[in-house]
């Protein structure tokens, strides 16, 4: 009982100060729009949200970087000529982990021992008998300075911007052979090299699976060949289990262009109703 | 009533007949009746497929659609169409030689089969050519059923035993391959086996009422669950017949490019015609069968068309050729099914039963089914039938052991022809004995003497009527007049035995025709040998049915010989019928029109004959 | 007095502890969250950083194995299709040999790149290596019945039927791809490569190796992930209802270990030394699957983990 009357007691003195009430007000401004924000559909709007960010900062840019339509285009399709690759209906998760390694500054040395072994769980390299854990690194001159300048916000933000865009691949026409050669590299690897299929990993179609995997069709062909040879020479280097760093040490030169040929051969499209 | 119009749309949607007739009552016992076969039918359909060769879910398709299409199309309410063992057989043994079991030529085979079969019988029911079946002999028909259920039994022992033996071999290599395989039978398929056949036999014979297929099945499939709960799967290895991939609308075609087909054109072909005969015998067999026992008029010619419409459909629809069968039109009937609805409820509650089915389907052994096809094989073997042939007299017991082996031995579509065979030569013996009877004597004096009263003049008769065989009505009651004048002139002068002093009457009644001349002949020899062949002869056709030129021809001869001897020859003829055939041969003119009489020139004075 | 203060106090912690431990390992979480681009300490103990040791590396020499022929080259007549049909059930047997097939797995699961990779089994070697003995059954067994046992105890399904048309395209399509390899030579690459077992073998160790090199593709718990569209699975899971079951040769943690150094992580084949092998094999070795058919369930109830 004394504990009811109290608190009428207290609530009575306060409300008689013109101050809480002013403070009363400006709380629940505070509170009902976050409130509005919760109870709807919670994580939907919230995405909106964040993807409206995404779309303002890859069409205008910010005041340290250029926007993302300049190059990527502005749907996010990518340039098939300059082999600019597309960003549209990737996995955000694959978006923003790209962002994050580029955004790490580039080792300057090809092993780097650490004194404690790091859980960048998907990074362990094994040379030999040496296994390295490294965080994932990304070359590329013009991203690394770009994705310096993002922060985690903007990265998730562009992130769920760009998965959510339509995309609609336009087969390119190559010769029977190069697709026959290219298929069986996409569809059987080359099982006497040890080199798993394109699609055991990529997914069926290569249309990419979960975060870890990203599309292979709806890439341009000089953007895919140009990243194997990154990781040949070790300029990209941030796959988990070093799965592609191994795999892209056996592929020819034919085999890419075979393969990237075959790929983009394919129709695809992602987010289109 | 029915307008021309409204006969066509009953004709094409013969359900519009039985749709006003349903109420509430007849609703509930279709329902009820439906229920019941949709039920019953799920063993059959899986173990009639596996027969035919085809895996499991195409014996549920063809249990599902054909049975709707001939329900709508047919004309029999009561008769329920699927799967059939006759005919599962005669598609395994068929399609055996062009693909291996069970795969997809073999499916496609089947599918096509179904088509060409559909197709014929379409055919026959637009001709209205229906009637054509009610004439395939019953002891064909039995002996026919008999050898599918041996082979059945015969070809179901190796997996009953859960050993893997050729079964599209000649049945003496089969049956020396069963000895070999009891070395090798897997103990715990023989005991599951045993307890299904068993299980059945025991409810067959103690609880009639019970479904024993249904009983057997769950029977069996307890047991080889307990065995494999206690010894562990690999251990039982017992076959199990698998998951079905089940779709709602299983779409296919027939398939007639020539890469596919024509390999198999060869034994498709008269399959094709053998699938469709049989499938029509027996459908027509059980709508009569359902129609006498209900009451209801049955045409056979929409029953026809409704089973080529059920095949046709079926053919693209997954489904291998069905027919009516017999033993679940009957217990449709006894369950109390009214109108095909009945067939279509249990056609819906097939497809629900198999929807929750398939995870137990897919776990039920070999074994059982092969116990459950010797219980249906063991059932096709009518012994009470089988009995009643022997008992008749005559060539049905040769038809019967006949046909029997030509089953067993060289398959059931040879047996179908050899069946339509025997059957046209037991119906050509039955007509080619010729009631060939020689009258002398007192007897041939009584038989002229009925006539004395009717018999015209000859030659007037023939001046009045052989230029035109079909002279008008009027025409002919004037001839009659005339005849009857004459006859009354002739009574007055002398009757025809009078004529002769030594009469003798050969009378032949029935078909004279190429079959039937050697006893016409035989006679004709005893009678030379009587009377040297120079002796006076009266040929009466009084019942003369038909005649052909071989038999002209032979009586021609006969009266040549006579008459250049000098003896008095006449040919009585009930009317103008076989003028044509009797002069092409020469016998009227080496006769010549006064020895031939007619008796009944018109055709409507045959009762006034008699009398 | 005392006894129903302790009761009562038992049933505050109690209490308090199920209300509490959410927030508790909420905290715990929010703790350990750490920004994008930090890293921390890592589960597994520091590996090795100097190579002092020799270690045999496993050197990929293409020409030392056989090359089966190439789908396109598959003949377009009905032997072709039965080949055709026989690839179709070896890569999604799901789909294709659904009558008999009762868990995830694919043939091609286990015998990878449609049954052509060197040490995964490939079909090559191993077609013309039957009739052979096999001390599993202690029989001389035929390819028919290898394949059986493949859809009994590794796909958890039912033994194809001799005469089936699966069993026959599966034979058929052995046939077609070790045509031109020797017949009764145990050719390179075939079954699984050698592991040799130097320490005792360490589940917990082996979880790890699970956590960090095996549960990016197999997912957690080793159920194995789902296409994106459509039935199956992309990646196979490794325990469960819909995995292998336990009479497969897979239960043995030899074959497992031999398998994974020879395959695992797909792409980066023998890069696991034999003891991680070992381990994670014996890790999933201890996970919950089907049971061996060839027990009966009181065995299997009391001897959950025996094998063979």
């Amino acid at each position: 009982m004394w504990l009811v009357s109290y608190i009428k007691h207290f609530l009575i003195a306060k409300l008689k100060n013109a101050s809480t009430w002013s403070a009363l007000l400006a709380g629940l401004m505070v509170l009902l729009p976050l409130m509005i924000v919760m109870l709807f559909p919670f994580s939907s709007s919230l995405d909106q949200q964040y993807r409206l960010a995404g779309e303002r900062l890859a069409s205008n840019g910010s005041r340290d970087t250029l926007a993302c339509i300049t190059c990527h285009g502005r749907q996010g399709e990518g340039d098939f000529v300059m082999g600019i690759p597309r960003l549209a209906g990737l996995h955000p998760d694959y978006i923003k982990k790209q962002l994050e390694d580029y955004a790490r500054a580039p080792l300057r040395t090809r092993v780097v021992l650490d004194p404690i072994a790091r859980d960048y769980i998907k990074t362990p390299r094994t040379y030999g008998d040496l296994t390295v854990f490294t965080p994932g690194t990304r070359h590329n001159d013009e991203m690394n300075v770009v994705a310096k300048t993002l922060s985690p916000e903007d990265r998730h933000n562009l992130a769920l911007y760009y998965s959510a865009l339509p995309f609609v691949a336009t087969p390119k026409a190559y010769d029977f052979e190069t697709l026959e050669r290219g298929e069986d590299l996409a569809l059987r690897g080359k099982p006497e090299y040890g080199l798993p299929a394109c699609v055991s990993c990529h997914g069926p179609n290569g249309q990419g699976f979960g975060a870890v995997f990203p599309p292979l069709v709806g890439q341009p062909m000089v953007y895919m060949i140009d990243q194997i040879n990154k990781w040949q020479t070790g300029r990209r280097d941030n796959d988990h289990l070093s799965l592609m760093k191994n795999i892209a040490n056996q592929l020819t030169d034919g085999d890419k262009i075979n393969v990237a040929a075959y790929y983009s051969n394919q129709s695809y499209s992602v987010n289109v109703e | 009533m029915v307008t021309a119009h409204a006969k066509w749309l009953y004709a094409l949607l013969p359900f519009l007949l039985w749709l006003p007739i349903l109420n509430r009552d007849v609703v509930k016992a279709d329902i009820f009746a439906g229920i019941t076969a949709g039920v019953l039918v799920l063993p059959q359909a899986i173990a009639l497929a596996s027969l035919a060769g085809m895996p499991p879910e195409y014996g549920l398709y063809t249990s599902i659609f054909p049975v709707l299409f001939a329900a709508l199309f047919g004309s029999s309410w009561h008769a329920m169409s699927g799967p059939n063992t006759a005919l599962s057989i005669l598609v395994a043994f068929t399609i055996a030689p062009y693909a291996s079991i069970g795969s997809p030529e073999w499916i496609q085979y089947a599918i096509t089969l179904a088509f060409m079969a559909g197709i014929i019988q379409v055919t026959f029911g637009i001709l209205r050519l229906g009637i054509v079946f009610n004439y395939f002999s019953k002891t064909v028909t039995v002996a026919l059923i008999t050898g599918v259920g041996v082979i059945i039994i015969v070809s179901q022992l190796g997996n009953f035993m859960g050993v893997l033996m050729n079964i599209a071999e000649p049945i003496e290599n089969v049956i020396p391959q069963i000895f070999y395989s009891v070395l090798r039978a897997n103990g715990f398929a023989v005991l599951v086996g045993t307890v299904t056949l068993l299980s059945g036999l025991f409810v067959k014979r103690y609880y009639p009422k019970l479904p024993f297929l249904i009983v057997a099945v769950i029977a069996g499939m307890v047991c080889s669950a307990v065995l494999e709960l206690f010894f562990g799967t690999a251990r039982v290895g017992l076959d199990k017949l698998g998951t079905m991939s089940l779709s709602v609308l299983p779409l296919s075609a027939p398939d007639f490019s020539p890469e596919n087909f024509t390999e198999a054109a060869q034994g498709l072909l008269p399959a094709a015609f053998v699938i469709a005969f049989l499938g029509l015998i027996q459908a027509s067999v059980i709508a009569r069968a359902m129609a006498s026992k209900s009451g209801q008029y049955v045409d056979i010619n929409q029953e026809v068309l409704g089973q080529g419409v059920s095949n046709l459909a079926g053919s693209f629809l997954s489904c291998f050729p069905s027919c009516s069968s017999f033993n679940r039109s009957a217990s449709n009937f006894e369950s109390g099914g009214r109108t095909p609805l009945s067939a279509l409820v249990s056609v819906i509650t097939l497809a629900i039963l198999v929807i929750f089915a398939t995870p137990l389907i897919a776990q039920m052994p070999i074994t059982v089914m092969a116990a459950i096809l010797l219980l249906v094989g063991a059932g096709l073997i009518k012994k009470n039938d089988i009995k009643k042939i022997f008992k008749m007299k005559g060539e049905s017991r040769i038809i019967f052991v006949i046909i029997l082996g030509t089953t067993v031995y060289g398959g059931v579509d040879y047996a179908v022809f050899a069946g339509i065979g025997l059957s046209i030569i037991a119906y050509l013996r039955s007509v080619s004995k010729p009631e060939i009877e020689l009258l002398t004597g007192k007897a041939a004096q009584q038989y002229c003497r009925r006539f004395d009263d009717a018999l015209p003049l000859p030659g007037a008769i023939m001046v009045a009527t052989s230029g035109h065989h079909f002279s008008s009505v009027a025409q002919q009651a004037v001839d009659r007049e005339q005849s009857l004048l004459r006859g009354e002139q002739r009574h007055a002068n002398v009757s025809i035995a009078k004529q002769f002093g030594h009469i003798t009457v050969l009378k032949v009644s029935g078909s004279l025709f190429f079959g039937s001349v050697f006893r016409l002949e035989k006679m004709l020899t005893k009678l030379r040998r009587q009377d040297g062949g120079e002796g006076d002869l009266i040929i009466s056709g009084e019942n003369l049915h038909s005649a052909d030129s071989t038999g002209a021809e032979v009586l021609m001869h006969e009266v040549q010989g006579r008459m250049n001897a000098g003896a008095r020859v006449q040919l009585w003829l009930r009317n103008h019928d076989h003028d044509a055939v009797f002069r092409a041969s020469g016998l009227l003119k080496v006769l010549g029109t006064e020895n031939i009489y007619y008796l009944d020139p018109v055709g409507t004075g045959t009762d006034k004959i008699k009398s | 007095m005392m006894k129903i203060n302790t009761i009562y106090l038992k049933r505050v912690l109690l209490y308090g502890g199920c209300l509490l431990f959410p927030v508790f390992v909420m905290a715990q979480e929010l703790g350990q969250s750490l920004g994008s681009l930090d890293v921390r300490p890592s589960l597994v103990n520091p590996r090795l950083s100097l190579p002092t040791q020799l270690t045999q590396v496993h050197v990929v020499s293409p020409g030392e194995y056989f090359s089966p022929p190439l789908v396109a080259d598959i003949p377009d007549d009905k032997y072709g299709d039965m080949v055709r049909m026989g690839r179709n059930i070896f890569v999604n047997s799901a789909k294709y040999a659904k009558r008999y097939a009762g868990n995830g797995l694919n043939c091609s699961s286990c015998h990878l790149q449609e049954g052509r990779k060197p040490h995964s089994g490939p079909l090559w070697a191993a077609f013309g290596m039957y009739p052979m003995y096999r001390h599993k059954t202690r029989t001389v067994v035929t390819f028919e019945e290898r394949i059986q046992d493949c859809f009994l105890y590794s796909m958890d399904g039912i033994a194809p039927t001799l005469d089936s048309p699966e069993m026959k395209a599966l034979v058929t399509y052995a046939q077609w791809l070790s045509k031109g390899a020797p017949v009764g030579i145990k050719l390179p690459g075939r079954g699984f490569p050698i592991v040799n077992r130097s320490q005792d073998l360490d589940s917990k160790r082996g979880k790890i190796v699970y956590e960090t090199r095996c549960e990016i593709c197999h997912g957690e718990d080793g159920k194995g992930k789902k296409h994106l569209q459509g039935d199956g699975y992309m990646f196979p899971p490794l325990w469960g209802r819909n995995s292998y079951n336990k009479g497969a040769g897979m239960q043995r943690i030899k074959t497992l270990a031999q398998f994974i150094k020879g395959n695992m992580p797909l792409g980066a084949s023998f890069s696991l030394s034999d003891q991680e092998s070992l381990d994670v094999a014996m890790y999933i070795w201890l996970q919950d699957r089907p049971k061996n058919p060839k027990m009966s369930w009181v065995m299997d109830f009391f001897l959950p983990n025996m094998a063979h």
